[in-house]
């Protein structure tokens, strides 16, 4: 004895779907492609918005940084200039920043020194993990003192009170701090930003005997400011820029980044993306659509009889309905599953530019698509349906 | 003489007219019928095509609404009746047969038959049970699991039978039954479908171009001008 079926849909269902095999794998097909090509732009827009947050996140919030252009050989900022932004600003915090590397002796490794004044913990919201950064007091004094970030102090054991070498240097630890900013260090971000995992902080005033290229004392990368609270970045900006740009400052070639620029990158890319990748899924689930549409409208027209029948055994317009948005649901679901699934068996494994991409995996990307799919499979089995559900069940058996 | 009625009929008709209007012309099938059927009765319905048969089977399995007058089911007047009512009293009460006997062609005779179950709430079990007793009625116990489209056109129309009757039916409608089938075949099927009105207690209608198959029948009505008109059987 075979199974025991009393037709249950997904008896009826197969029925349909066997009678037309090419199509339906047609069907299937470009839907298929269309529901991978959207998951894949789901995963890149989410991880695209997380990445926006994250930026803006490490940049520190209402945070203005002032870089030379990377074209730009010649040094323009001066410590002078932060004395400059403090004046004309009260209440804002300003630090200047200069980049520099040094070997430690007993590693291979080389780091990097960031010498900085004592605000610049509080302009970038840097957690202290142990410790305090450097003060005025350490600044004035020119101590010879250094904070180290939270990668070194685990990966090193370099730890509070310790004293470790740079070149020759002997400095003091006095505290860690936490300046995760990877995502800063990525594709959207701006490297010149960065601290990195194997980074110390040293302060400003400290001469720099440690590295190998002649460093300017005069000379500063960068400069950071927070303005005072009641006062947003953007709106300080054009009269800072103004207050730069002064004649005899030789100051025009800098960039000028807040979070919202760095969000605005990513936007942009948003919006390219949404653009071109929607476009291409939109094609393909349209392709797919009509060809499951035109399979459903010639399966309604194959079977009249098949629905007289159904209908004399007392099934319901609405019965007949279902029937065949049921059929549709299966092309677009199983499509709805097997796109995502492609693209999640892909990502994982990290291929090529799509390990680049910040796309992000998870609920989203399995459960939009299965439901954006059965919106789509009752969508283009709506029309065929009600067509078919409208048949009247004595023509539908005269049709014989 | 008509049987003097035993029971209170199972289908009757009170004035029934149908029309059919394509654009602006209309068609005049039936007009004025006035019928009674009652349980246990075989009609056998003649006529010259086109004269309205298939029109008047439709409005007793409740496929179809009359254009005037009034279809009353086992004493319910169908006129007011919403569509899932009707399906409803169609799903229940009528079993149907087809010239070309409408099996679908991927499934067994056992699948087949169980598909009359399909839109009906009943335990797995029992409809097994049913099937399984409809086809041995017809005779066909013997292919539960044999596909549809391997049987003999005959075979197959007993199969459709079976389905028909799986759940007992209080009304049996049959459009040419045997219009496919030779004559042995034929009168197999004839035979089938009066011994399960007798046994069963189910009000047949037929409809066939055979006369020679008028015999089976209790009653004989002949379709002529849009008028259905009862003849004494021999
Ligand atoms: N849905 C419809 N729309 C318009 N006209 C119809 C429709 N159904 C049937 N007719 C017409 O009604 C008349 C009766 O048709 P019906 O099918 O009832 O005849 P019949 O007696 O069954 O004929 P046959 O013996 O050939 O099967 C025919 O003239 C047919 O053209
Ligand atoms: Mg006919």
């Amino acid at each position: 004895m075979k199974p025991l079926n009393i037709s249950p849909l997904y008896l009826d269902i197969r029925e349909g779907i066997k009678s037309r095999p090419g199509r339906f794998g047609l069907s299937l097909f470009a839907m298929t492609i269309g529901m991978a090509v959207l998951t894949a732009l789901i995963a890149l827009l989410l991880g695209l918005e997380a990445r926006s947050q994250q930026l803006s996140e490490e940049l520190g919030t209402n945070v203005i940084a002032i870089l030379p252009k990377p074209s730009n050989h010649k040094q323009p900022l001066k410590p002078s200039h932060a004395h400059l932004l403090r004046a004309n600003y009260p209440g804002a915090r300003v630090s200047a920043v200069r980049r520099s590397r040094a070997h430690t002796p007993g590693t291979d490794r080389s780091l990097v020194v960031i010498a900085s004044e004592s605000e610049l913990v509080n302009i970038r919201q840097w957690k202290m993990i142990k410790g305090r950064f450097f003060d005025e007091l350490d600044i004035q004094l020119r101590k010879r003192h250094v904070v180290v970030t939270e990668a070194l102090h685990k990966s090193w054991r370099w730890d509070v009170g310790a004293t470790i070498l740079l070149r020759n240097t002997p400095f003091l630890i006095i505290g860690v701090v936490s300046s995760d900013d990877s995502a800063l260090a990525g594709e959207y971000g701006d490297s010149r930003l960065t601290t990195g995992e194997q980074a110390v902080f040293v302060p400003l005033t400290v001469e720099s005997h440690w590295d190998d290229q002649v460093v300017s004392e005069a000379s500063i990368d960068a400069l950071y400011m927070r303005p005072a609270n009641n006062m947003a970045a953007e709106e300080i900006l054009p009269g800072l820029k103004n207050l730069l740009s002064q004649p005899g400052m030789d100051l025009q070639n800098l960039s000028w980044i807040i979070p919202a620029t760095l969000i605005e990158n990513v936007k942009q890319m948003q919006t390219t993306i949404g653009l071109t990748v929607g476009a291409i899924a939109i094609l393909c689930l349209i392709l797919g659509g009509t060809t499951l549409t035109s399979l459903l409208v010639a399966n309604v027209r194959d079977r009249i009889s098949e629905i007289g029948l159904r209908r004399a055994l007392g099934a319901t317009e609405m019965d007949i309905a279902i029937l065949f948005i049921a059929e549709g649901c299966v092309a677009t679901v199983a499509a709805g599953i097997l796109g995502p699934l492609f693209v999640h068996l892909v990502l994982v494994q990290k291929i090529g530019i799509l390990s680049r991409l910040p796309l992000e995996l998870g609920a989203h990307t399995v459960f939009l698509p299965l439901l954006f799919s059965v919106l789509l499979g009752i969508l283009f089995s709506f029309w065929p349906a009600i067509s078919a559900a409208r048949i009247s069940p004595a023509e539908a058996l005269r049709s014989e | 003489m008509i049987p003097a009625p035993k029971t209170a009929p199972i289908l009757e008709f009170k004035n029934v007219s149908k029309a059919y209007s394509n654009g602006d012309s209309t068609q005049k099938v039936l007009h004025g019928v006035n019928l009674s059927v009652y349980p246990g009765d075989f009609c056998a319905i003649t006529g010259p095509s086109g004269s309205g048969k298939s029109t008047f089977l439709n409005l007793c399995a409740l496929l179809d609404e009359p254009s005037a007058g009034e279809i009353f089911f086992n004493d319910q007047a169908t006129s007011g009746l919403t569509e899932s009512a009707l399906s409803m009293l169609r799903k229940k009460n009528v079993g149907m047969v087809f010239q070309q006997y409408c099996l679908l062609p991927y499934r067994s005779v056992l699948e087949n038959v169980l598909f009359r179950f399909r839109y009906l709430e009943v335990d797995k079990a029992e409809a097994l049970r049913m099937a399984k007793y409809a086809l041995a009625k017809v005779g066909m116990s013997s292919f539960l699991d044999k596909p549809t489209h391997l049987l003999s056109g005959g075979e197959m129309q007993r199969v459709g039978i079976a389905r028909a009757i799986a759940l007992k039916p209080r009304l049996l409608v049959a459009d040419e039954p045997t219009g496919n089938l030779d004559s042995s075949a034929a009168k197999q099927v004839m035979r089938c479908l009066n011994d399960l009105g007798q046994q069963e207690d189910i009000a047949i209608l037929l409809v066939t171009h055979n006369e020679s198959l008028l015999d089976y029948a209790s009653r004989h009505l002949r379709c002529k001008d849009g008028n259905l008109i009862e003849h004494e059987t021999a």
